[in-house]
């Protein structure tokens, strides 16, 4: 009998265990679910972006028989200061040249910007860390990412500089690519018109993107 | 006889050639003069481009199109005007770029129309070759 009555005292005793330690590990889940929370958003909220609506894209081409060059100033970029994240759109049809013909023939004939509306650069700044985004200065990096143009993605690689004024990052890259890279055909007749090295320059004044 | 195809042929170059340089000399195309094909609202245009770009692009690219809404961002850098009309999105807006050399006298906050190219969709709606319309 008092076997039987031990036995009854030891499952109380267990059941009761059992529950305080699942009480405290049900706490300790939820103490560390918070805290990972809140250095979640911490992270978050030190991970500022960078933005702005109207970077500058310029291209020049040059030939024995022409130089041809286009603006656009209304490319977006957004650089995640924590990651290095980038990434860069233009609108094909914002591209002005100088003369109408030439920009009715880069859209319709050579990008085909009814299909392709724009260009896309996705990418990374190497050693982020370096770029002291609190502090006034030039910093020297590397990018490397993916251009999609005229709907070919090639991975490429530039040099860029930041510089840090009062809050503000100016950025300034260049690069050149290859319209036979992209698909692009260019006719036999304007051959010599058009180089197969095109300088692309990329600038940009970023601002803190607030939210 | 070798007179008249001399004249004939001195003709056709000479059309040819003022063909070639009214082209190449022509003038940009903007939205001045061309009748838009819908006119619509800031936020109109802007759910439609943020809702399904593509088919929005398949209504509206390269046409041009009158926007209402109000001013709320100038930018006159670069050699030209560029009015931010405002939609209910936190960083979506039409992207008004005017004619290089309007004289536009617009101050922020106010209600108006106008008529641009559309460019396409990044995080704005994008217009270029604007015109006020009064």
């Amino acid at each position: 009998m008092s076997f039987l009555h031990n036995v009854s005292w030891f499952n109380s005793w267990l059941k009761n265990e059992l529950q305080n330690q699942a009480q405290k590990y049900y706490k300790m889940k939820k103490t560390a679910t918070l805290l990972a929370l809140v250095l979640i958003t911490a992270s978050v909220s030190c991970a500022q972006k960078y933005f702005t609506r109207s970077g500058y894209i310029h291209f020049f081409s040059t030939t024995n028989v022409e130089d041809i060059s286009a603006d656009n100033n209304k490319a977006t970029v957004v650089l995640d200061a924590g990651t290095g994240a980038v990434e860069i759109s233009c609108l094909i049809k914002a591209f002005e040249f100088e003369k109408a013909l030439m920009q009715e023939h880069f859209n319709e004939n050579y990008m085909e910007s009814d299909t392709y509306p724009k260009s896309v650069f996705k990418g990374k700044v190497e050693n982020i860390k370096a770029v002291n985004f609190f502090r006034d200065g030039t910093y020297s990096s590397q990018v490397s990412g993916e251009i999609f143009i005229h709907g070919v993605t090639k991975t490429i690689f530039a040099n860029v500089t930041f510089v840090v004024s009062g809050g503000k990052i100016e950025t300034n890259t260049n690069f050149s690519v290859n319209p036979k890279d992209y698909n692009i055909t260019i006719p036999d007749l304007v051959k010599n018109n058009i180089s197969e090295n095109i300088r692309i320059t990329v600038k940009s004044t970023l601002e803190e993107l607030k939210k | 006889m070798k007179k008249k195809i001399f004249a004939i042929l001195l003709t056709a170059f000479a059309v040819a050639a003022i063909y070639g340089i009214y082209q190449w000399n022509k003038p940009k195309r903007t939205a001045d003069g061309e009748m838009p094909v819908d006119t619509l609202t800031a936020e109109d245009i802007f759910a439609k481009f943020s809702g399904d770009e593509t088919k929005a692009n398949s209504l509206y690219l390269n046409k041009v199109v009158q926007i209402y809404g109000r001013v709320v961002d100038i930018d006159s850098g670069n050699n030209e005007v560029v009015l931010f009309l405002e939609t209910s999105d936190i960083l979506g807006r039409v992207s008004c770029t005017l004619i290089p050399g309007t004289n536009a006298e617009v101050a922020k906050g106010r209600e108006i129309a106008v008529k641009g190219i559309c460019t396409g969709f990044l995080t704005d709606v994008v217009l270029t070759q604007c015109v006020l319309v009064q």
